[in-house]
């Protein structure tokens, strides 16, 4: 198989569960992108070398509201991720297999509260001034 | 039709017990951290919290643990969605995942210990 019909068999949505294929597409599309930030994140943590001077300045860009609002994106892939990826553990130990599209919606909700959580928690902390 | 399906398939049963224990070890690691980090405004990330939490080595040996283990469930993560695309030269992808894994963990260590 090559590897154009690969990409297209991997994005096909057709006849598979919203618990099943689709979830496993999020799973993988989420990966990707936080496996991406960790690099950047690495890259980020390097200004703190020579005293951290860079750092500083890091710093202001950072906490100012569109930086805030994309690591808030973020948040909602790291949250989705995690969910889905319990849920995928407690599978493989043979739990909520039989019921697992009510559990996926399930850690979908627990993990949209965090996300709530954490949003409010980081708009009112640098957002709000805090 | 293996594709799209659980990695579990794509794996060696030893690389994705490893997948799934490093993803418990996630949820901790990255639970403390998101809070730690983003909870608390500013003071959290200040280069002198920063650098007075490297002091003790409790937290020195959380981050160790923490980049160890979200390396490898990124990268062997990205490995399996590559081999799972139907790529045949599994040897060069497995080496090649080895070679990026121990240079991002000996980076990111490196960090820890020269900041």
């Amino acid at each position: 198989m090559g590897l154009k019909e690969a990409f297209k068999n991997w994005l096909d949505y057709r006849g598979r569960h919203i618990h099943g294929g689709i979830a496993y597409l999020f799973h993988r599309l989420t990966g990707l992108i936080i496996l991406l930030y960790l690099y950047v994140h690495f890259g980020a943590l390097s200004q703190l070398l020579n005293g951290g001077e860079s750092y500083k300045n890091f710093l202001a860009t950072v906490e100012s509201p569109p930086f805030v609002a994309l690591d808030i994106l973020l948040f909602f892939v790291i949250f989705y991720h995690g969910a889905n990826g319990i849920r995928l553990v407690f599978n493989e130990f043979g739990i909520g297999t039989k019921k697992n599209k009510l559990f996926f919606w399930v850690m979908m909700a627990l993990g949209l509260i965090g996300w709530l959580l954490l949003t409010y928690l980081v708009a009112t902390k640098f957002i709000g001034g805090g | 039709m293996a594709y799209n399906q659980s990695l579990k398939e794509t794996m060696e049963p030893i690389a994705w017990l490893f997948q799934l224990i490093t993803a418990l070890f996630m949820v901790f690691f990255l639970g403390v951290h998101l809070v730690l980090m983003h909870a608390y405004g500013l003071s959290n990330i200040l280069i002198q919290a920063i650098l007075s939490r490297l002091q003790d080595p409790w937290w020195k040996a959380f981050y160790i643990a923490f980049v160890v283990s979200i390396t490898y469930h990124g990268l062997n993560g990205l490995r399996g969605i590559i081999l799972d695309l139907g790529i045949k030269k599994v040897k060069a992808i497995n080496a090649l995942f080895w070679i990026v894994a121990i240079i991002t963990i000996a980076y990111g260590i490196w960090l820890l210990f020269n900041i």
